[in-house]
């Protein structure tokens, strides 16, 4: 491992090379036996990591009884889970949309069939009336 | 023993929640029981997995789901704190992740993702919502998640450090500090923290490496 890489590694995951990447642990390893550099580096950064785990929230036994009573007792009022969620929801809205789009264009193809023949009829009555005025003047 | 009963905890479920506390990996390891055949009042709820608690709840086991509380609820509460920072907004956004949870419980897949993954997704992306609605306390009122059994043999400069160092969390962006809690504090590895997150892992990395980076120079500024 070179020494990019390992400082790369430490500013990231900190300096419990145990938590880093698995294929970096052994290459980590030898890079600090080898590098005294390197080891003191990795002291540098515990400190941070120390200081980051001092830091963490301390979660009061009361505080958390209260907080489950109060998620049971909006459990008990809320409907049992359902399996329709955003997934099926968005499908509910697609379904729906597409009988919408279906029915529009169903009205549409009947519209058109039936303004298209009088239509039809229309352009094909006018030359042949034109031609049996002709025929018969 | 009725639903309504929860409100009276015993001591042993209070060790229990207290036990739940430990490490992710330090959990036993319990085969997953799919089946929903077991009559409910028969139910090992304490010895199932998470999994099968959830397939519980999801058919309207709501003492199954209770007991996935006593396990993830310190969790959830510990890592919506970290990232909100505010004791009485991380109470109410830790109980609105349980509730969600116990809501879309039909919905989780476990060929998917782990169930712990998929609660600390569902409580970082509330906790990040609420902090966008919230400005963040100044460095004064960040005492107040200081430890309280502190020592007075503790010196000054470490507590002014710790201090320091809660205002410099307080100052990096929600999705950093929610970097940090999980991997950090939850112990979580770096593909369960990415996904939690919504994030690649090389996502991930930059937001650890950038928060570390930032602390580091709030620290080393302070000190001079």
């Amino acid at each position: 491992m070179r020494k990019r890489r390992f400082d790369s590694l430490l500013e990231t995951y900190g300096a419990n090379i145990m938590r880093w990447p698995r294929r970096d642990i052994p290459g980590a390893a030898a890079f600090l036996a080898a590098s005294a550099e390197a080891r003191d580096r990795l002291r540098q950064v515990q400190a941070l990591d120390r200081a980051l785990a001092d830091s963490a929230p301390l979660l009061d036994v009361a505080t958390l009884r209260r907080m489950r009573v109060t998620v049971a007792a909006r459990i008990a009022r809320s409907p049992l889970p359902s399996p329709t969620g955003a997934v099926a929801g968005w499908q509910q809205a697609l379904f729906q949309i597409g009988c919408g789009a279906l029915v529009t264009l169903v009205l549409c193809v009947s519209w058109l069939a039936w303004a298209g023949i009088d239509g039809h009829t229309d352009l094909l009555d006018v030359p042949q009336t034109l031609m049996l005025a002709e025929v018969r003047f | 023993m009725g639903f309504g009963a929860l409100a009276g905890i015993s001591v042993e479920d209070q060790d229990h929640m207290i036990s739940a506390c430990r490490p992710i990996a330090a959990r036993p390891t319990v085969p997953v029981l799919r089946s929903d055949a077991t009559p409910r009042l028969e139910r090992d709820r304490t010895g199932a997995t998470d999994e099968t608690l959830l397939a519980w709840a999801a058919a309207g086991d709501r003492m199954a789901f209770d007991e996935l509380t006593v396990r993830h609820l310190p969790r959830v509460y510990g890592v919506v704190l970290r990232i909100v920072q505010r004791p009485a907004e991380a109470e109410e956004t830790a109980q609105e992740a349980m509730v969600r949870a116990w809501q879309h419980a039909a919905q989780f897949d476990p060929e998917r993702a782990r169930f712990t993954t998929w609660l600390h997704r569902i409580a970082v992306n509330l906790a990040i919502n609420r902090t966008r609605a919230l400005t963040l306390q100044p460095l004064e009122d960040a005492s107040a998640l200081s430890d309280p059994a502190a020592g007075p043999e503790e010196t000054l400069a470490v507590k002014e450090r710790g201090q320091r160092l809660r205002a410099a969390l307080g100052e990096l962006p929600s999705r950093q500090r929610a970097a940090l809690a999980l991997f950090y504090d939850q112990g979580l590895s770096g593909a369960d923290a990415a996904t939690a997150l919504s994030v690649s892992v090389r996502g991930l990395e930059g937001l650890l490496r950038r928060a570390r980076q930032f602390l580091v120079t709030r620290l080393r500024d302070g000190d001079r």
